[in-house]
């Protein structure tokens, strides 16, 4: 009896200690992505290059973390944040009008892109055809987050900007979807020892009911999730806690049935966004937003540092080819994609939805690779293909994903800024150039009277300085008025953020005010409530600022 | 009453649609009233929740605008120089600006370039001289500016 008891003890204790292991991974690898973040501000760099890079250092010393995580758990735990979160942002108002072309690149694109880059690596490498195929699936997932940044970093059209993300949110769940059919049927064919026949008309049903079943969960979940929570009930804890149960509930809850828990996890975030957040107040918006920002940031992180640990420096030159193979084949595929199926809906629709020639540019070389790739080139197991082949899918993956952030994803600006797509910028830049002058040089007078008043500096040096530091910031201050006089438009940016900044002030006094006692935190909270609404009020109207210049004044609106 | 109206919004023809009515109030020794409308569709453009306090914000910017043009114009040395907000639709606000303050003449800016697209302000100062026959004239940054 004594002996099963201490039998029974050492396995608890293995358990907890297996438990603690992981967790001490876990930290280790967040505190990593938090020190590369940090590094990164510092180095002209994308933040998931320099993952991947610290993750490749890391592989180095495979002792340093041990984290085992399943296949399964990555794509049911790392990716439904990142898709959940991405959907939140879409509204239904700016997808709707390119919803047929959206659907039309994600699903028809998906499939091109999947069947040529499945060809062309079954042709040139030695990588089976279903093993091929469910790498140009894994591959066409698109992840433009860093070139979304871009485009509101340098005010691009919203509609280029919906086109590259509604694209990537249902190709994201189209491609594993594909990925999913061809992994199962390259089990079957293991299974029965011989090449499966390929049933077209089952796989095409197939696919219509993993895709259509899944979009059913998730617009189902996300009704009900919409009307008895987020549109009832106003607490910012509880209807946080309830999206992340959505989230994952509905991955889970259509993976249950057999269909797309991606699709389920994307209808969700759609119906959350749109009609879940309609109604819900600012201080919950505000809640919802930080934290699926932060969600989203630690899945990216874990995924790329999770794929740096798994490959190997050497493996990079190992199959260079392979690599070389994948990135022109995935650029081939594209650019097919891309201009083949535009140029049908240009043919098909209306001459005013037509896609400019400048946007297809955009859309074919914004077509960066991310962390779906990577996270489904993680699930490849060596029982499928042998261990040398899953590794080659994997470094592949890698190499595309290296390549788009690194090659696309640094000259994507150069090309949005020779295509002419960006709009009155160098303005807004010369404007902020002038502005900082006027602020460093206030900053430099404050500082040479702190020296003067503590008796570093003699009166006649400080008097000196003082009338030199006058006219400076008289004559800074002019070129501000005369470059605000010739673009007056830009004052209207000017005050919006001034005024989001003093709200931000305000709304700290009140939170002061609390702290101390002076007001209760009835009347914080309900202050508190006010003083978000305004602050969503205000970032909507910045947003859009850039936009109204964009598409030209409104009737009458641009005196 | 105002015997000018400019109406402002700080888009691109604002300083120079300000500039222009200042000076024509001064040579004509008018009354300039500066107008700011609300547009409806900005305020009903956003989700239910933020919708007060967009109107709040937009009100916010109104009155800041409206304060610069009005000091400009002092400075410029008009004194008989007002302002007012109004919101609705942008038209028909401007339209019931001019009819209830007796305006001869409405100054609008305009964008310096259209792009090809049909100048919205050239066809709302034809549906007002139309409709409510007053003098509408059009300001554009000139080119020179850019």
């Amino acid at each position: 009896m004594a002996n099963l008891w201490n039998m029974a003890a050492r396995a608890f204790a293995a358990q907890g200690e297996s438990i603690i292991l992981q967790e001490i991974a876990f930290v280790l690898l967040l505190t990593i992505a938090a020190l590369v973040a940090i590094l990164i501000r510092r180095v002209r760099l994308p933040y998931t290059v320099a993952l991947v890079i610290v993750g490749l250092v890391l592989a180095l010393f495979p002792n340093f973390i041990t984290l085992n995580i399943s296949s399964e758990l990555i794509l049911a735990v790392l990716v439904p944040p990142l898709v959940f979160e991405a959907t939140l942002a879409i509204k239904w108002r700016d997808l709707r009008g390119d919803l047929p072309l959206v659907l039309l690149l994600a699903v028809g694109g998906t499939l091109l892109s999947t069947v040529i880059v499945g060809v062309l690596v079954f042709q040139f490498l030695d990588i089976p055809l279903l093993g091929a195929l469910a790498f140009g699936a894994l591959i066409s997932a698109t992840d433009p987050v860093a070139v979304v940044a871009f485009f509101k970093q340098l005010g691009v059209s919203r509609r280029l900007s919906i086109l590259l993300e509604g694209e990537s949110l249902f190709n994201d769940g189209v491609a594993v979807v594909v990925f999913n059919l061809a992994i199962a049927a390259a089990a079957t064919a293991l299974v029965s020892q011989a090449a499966v026949s390929f049933n077209f008309l089952g796989a095409v049903g197939e696919f219509l009911r993993v895709s259509l079943v899944g979009l059913g969960v998730g617009l189902l979940l996300g009704f009900a999730v919409a009307y008895l929570v987020l549109r009832s009930i106003d607490d910012h804890l509880i209807e946080t806690a309830t999206t992340v149960a959505l989230a994952f509930g509905a991955y889970v809850a259509a993976e249950q049935l057999h269909a797309s828990g991606l699709l389920a996890v994307v209808a969700a975030g759609l119906v959350v966004g749109n009609v879940g957040l309609d109604r819900t107040s600012p201080t919950t918006r505000l809640t919802l937003d930080n934290f699926w920002e932060f969600m989203a940031f630690v899945a990216n992180s874990l995924v790329f540092l999770l794929i740096g640990i798994r490959i190997q420096l050497g493996q990079l030159v190992q199959f260079a080819v392979p690599i070389g193979v994948a990135v022109l084949a995935v650029l081939f595929s594209r650019a097919i994609s891309v201009y083949l199926l535009t140029a049908l809906h240009n043919r098909l629709t209306p001459e005013r939805l037509d896609v400019p020639r400048r946007y297809r540019h955009v859309m074919f070389w914004g077509g960066l690779r991310g962390a779906i790739s990577l996270a489904l080139a993680l699930t490849i197991g060596g029982n499928l293909f042998g261990q040398t082949i899953a590794t080659e899918m994997q470094v592949m993956a890698f190499g595309v994903v290296l390549f788009t952030i690194l090659v696309q994803g640094t000259t994507i600006e150069a090309m949005i800024n020779r295509l002419g797509l960006v709009q009155k910028q160098p303005a807004a830049i010369e404007n902020q150039r002038r502005l900082a002058v006027v602020y460093a040089r206030q900053a430099g007078r404050r500082e040479l009277n702190r020296l003067h008043a503590e008796g570093f500096l003699y009166h006649d040096l400080w008097q000196a300085m003082n009338s030199v530091y006058d006219e400076e910031i008289d004559d800074a201050r002019a070129a501000l008025r005369d470059h605000l006089e010739m673009h007056p438009e830009l004052e209207r940016s000017m005050y919006l953020q001034t005024r989001a900044d003093v709200v931000k002030a305000e709304r700290n006094a009140i939170s002061d005010a609390a702290a101390r006692a002076f007001i209760s935190a009835k009347v914080q909270e309900e202050l508190l409530i006010e003083m978000d609404a305004r602050l969503a009020a205000l970032d909507q109207l910045l947003a859009e600022d850039g936009r109204l210049n964009e598409h030209g004044p409104a009737e009458g609106e641009d005196g | 009453m105002a015997d000018i109206i400019c109406a402002i919004r700080a888009g691109e023809g604002s300083r120079a649609v300000q500039n222009a009515a200042i000076r024509v109030a001064r040579a004509q020794n008018d009354g300039l009233l500066f107008l700011y409308v609300v547009d409806q569709r900005l305020v009903e453009a956003r989700d239910e929740s933020i919708r007060p306090s967009a109107r709040a914000e937009l009100y916010w910017m109104g009155r800041t605008l409206l304060r610069i043009a009005v000091a400009r114009a002092h400075a410029a040395g008009l004194r008989d120089a007002t302002w007012a907000i109004r919101e609705g639709e942008v038209g028909q606000e401007i339209a019931g600006a001019v009819v209830e303050h007796g305006a001869r003449m409405l100054f609008m800016g305009a964008s310096r370039h259209a792009g090809g697209r049909p100048n919205a302000a050239l066809s709302l100062a034809e549906r007002l001289r139309d409709t409510i026959g007053v003098a509408v004239d059009i300001v554009s940054p000139s080119l020179e500016d850019a």
